[in-house]
């Protein structure tokens, strides 16, 4: 029974739906593996990174919250915000995290050090995704190129 | 009629406009286009997102609800109308449309309303009409993002759960297709589907296709975690949805209204053109009427010019055709016209001059209608002279006479 996968954020369809092997999830309460045939469930997202695997190659997204409906033939995320992790701006992150902190040290109401929790929060898991991706070599992907610019 | 340099002033400034008209028309069909992308991408988050929502409901079916946005009021008190425009105008009937859609809305309810203006345009009309607006947002930007909108979701948020107002509508206008765009009232908070009697233009968020997808689930950690993760965001995109809704068919309104405009402006380019080529015309044709008249004018001068002189030629051998004919003005009292007038008389010579009598002169004169002369008794005696050759004799008689007469 082959397991199907779509990720949809907000404002745009991130991966349409696809035949895969495995899904590795980023739930709430820790990271969630998705076979075939899975009991069907609806859990929440935490930060972390979603991984859609197909035979030897596979996809990875960083997520930011969401929801996630799992049924035995099919999982769709329902993300808050999903980058592919491939995509990820080093540099840009560096400097997300060290604008987020220095928010945090001189924010002055609770709305502007919660977003900058937020922001950093979101800096340090691109870092950590991209750092993770740089030592792990290269990876053969379920999106070829040409199919990702055609989006 | 209008001279041609003014036609010709308008027809450059219809065809000016007309070219603008072109250039907004273009620029709208492309906004539309990636208006309604936006609305498809994310209706894949939206439906999936109501089939969890009554998942849950149904799987929980305590029939307590499970999060405040999704709990009706039972007394409805005041309500809250997110009224959505467009910030600038040519854009035909979309924002009258919507705008009047609207206020016919909330005088059905007949309840106290806050109005919540998104768009310049409805702002300036609820002004106008004296409505009560507790918020407005303008410039909002073409390629929004969720967060560019989340500033109004959370206003209506707050006010719905601090209580100020129990339920909130979205005005809104639905895109059918690039020529019918449809005005629509939405109910959006509570998140429930609402049924208001007897008005057309209600509509309901995203109506579920899927309805099979009813599981057995296992909800991770539990269901209110998932619901208080949902509801918010979805709370968010039926704002979202419907501005791009809003958004596709204010671009295709005012591309439709710019088509009907370049088409106009081209009409009256054209009808202009012909009312220049006109007057050119019959400036051509005055200068020709001007023309031929002086022609005509100088033609008849000519002509009787031409006549005078055949006259004159008619007369000529009279005169001098003659073989032998004398110079009558010789004789002192005869000018140029009394010759011409003994001429037609057929009196040439000095000799026939000469055997004249007074009386016989007097008779010819009288007939060319000419005053006599009081030289008149002397010119028979001058012709004999004359006509003899003795022109010594001539000039001393002449000498002796004083204006012709004999002293």
């Amino acid at each position: 029974m082959p397991l199907h996968v779509e990720v949809v954020s907000r404002e745009e369809k991130v991966f349409e739906e696809k035949e895969a092997d495995m899904v590795l999830v980023p739930a709430a309460e820790g990271q969630m593996g998705v076979l075939p045939r899975h009991a069907p469930t609806l859990t929440t997202l935490g930060f972390g990174e979603l991984v859609i695997r197909k035979g030897n190659a596979e996809e990875r997204f960083a997520i930011y919250g969401g929801v996630v409906d799992v049924r035995p033939g099919k999982v769709v995320v329902l993300a808050e915000l999903a980058a592919s992790s491939f995509a990820l701006d080093v540099e840009a992150a560096e400097r997300a995290r060290e604008a987020a902190q220095k928010s945090l040290r001189e924010g002055v109401t609770d709305e502007e050090r919660r977003a900058a929790v937020l922001e950093l929060r979101r800096a340090n898991l691109e870092l950590q995704i991209s750092r993770k991706l740089k030592s792990s070599g290269s990876i053969l992907r379920i999106i070829k190129d040409d199919e990702n610019d055609s989006q | 009629m209008p001279s041609s340099r003014e036609v010709k002033n308008r027809i450059r400034s219809v065809k000016n406009i007309g070219q603008i008209t072109r250039a907004l028309e273009a620029v709208s069909a492309s906004r539309v286009r990636k208006a309604q992308a936006r609305v498809l991408a994310s209706r894949a988050y939206a439906y999936k997102a109501m089939e969890i929502l009554m998942n849950i409901q149904a799987a929980t079916a305590s029939g307590g609800a499970l999060h405040p946005l999704l709990t009706t009021r039972e007394e409805v008190k005041t309500i809250m109308v997110v009224l959505i425009t467009s910030d600038r105008g040519l854009a035909g009937a979309f924002n009258t449309n919507i705008i009047r859609t609207a206020q016919r809305f909330v005088q059905k309810m007949g309840k106290p309303v806050q109005w919540v203006a998104v768009g310049r345009k409805g702002r300036d009309a609820l002004v106008r009409a004296g409505e009560n607006i507790v918020a407005e947002f303008m410039n909002i930007p073409d390629d929004l993002r969720i967060s560019d909108i989340s500033p109004v979701s959370r206003l209506a948020k707050d006010a719905f759960l601090s209580g100020e107002v129990d339920d909130v509508f979205i005005a809104y206008t639905d895109f059918i297709n690039t020529l019918t765009q449809r005005p629509a009232v939405l109910g959006w908070l509570p998140l429930v589907p609402h049924d208001i009697e007897g008005f057309e233009h209600i509509k309901n968020f995203a109506q579920v296709s899927d309805t099979s997808g009813n599981q057995d689930y296992e909800f991770e950690p539990n269901p209110q975690a998932i619901i208080d993760e949902i509801v918010p965001r979805f709370t968010e995109l039926i704002l979202y949805q419907t501005y791009l809704e809003s958004k596709a068919s204010e671009h295709s309104a005012r591309m439709v209204a710019m088509r009907n405009a370049s088409d106009n402006a081209s009409q009256l380019a054209d009808a202009l053109t012909l009312v220049y080529n006109k007057a050119r015309q019959a400036a051509i044709t005055n200068e020709i009427l001007d023309i031929v008249g002086g022609a005509e004018a100088l033609q008849a001068t000519l002509d009787k010019a031409a006549e005078d002189i055949l006259r004159g030629y008619e007369q000529a051998p009279k005169i001098s055709g003659i073989s032998g004919a004398d110079d009558l003005t010789k004789i002192e009292g005869i000018g140029p016209k009394m010759a011409a007038a003994l001429n037609s008389a057929g009196i040439t010579r000095y000799a026939q001059l000469a055997q004249l009598s007074e009386e016989q002169l007097r008779e010819i004169i009288n007939n060319a209608g000419m005053r006599f002369s009081p030289s008149l008794p002397t010119w028979a005696r001058q012709a004999e002279f004359a006509a003899n050759g003795d022109w010594d004799g001539l000039r001393d008689y002449q000498d002796k006479l004083v204006a012709g007469r004999e002293a």
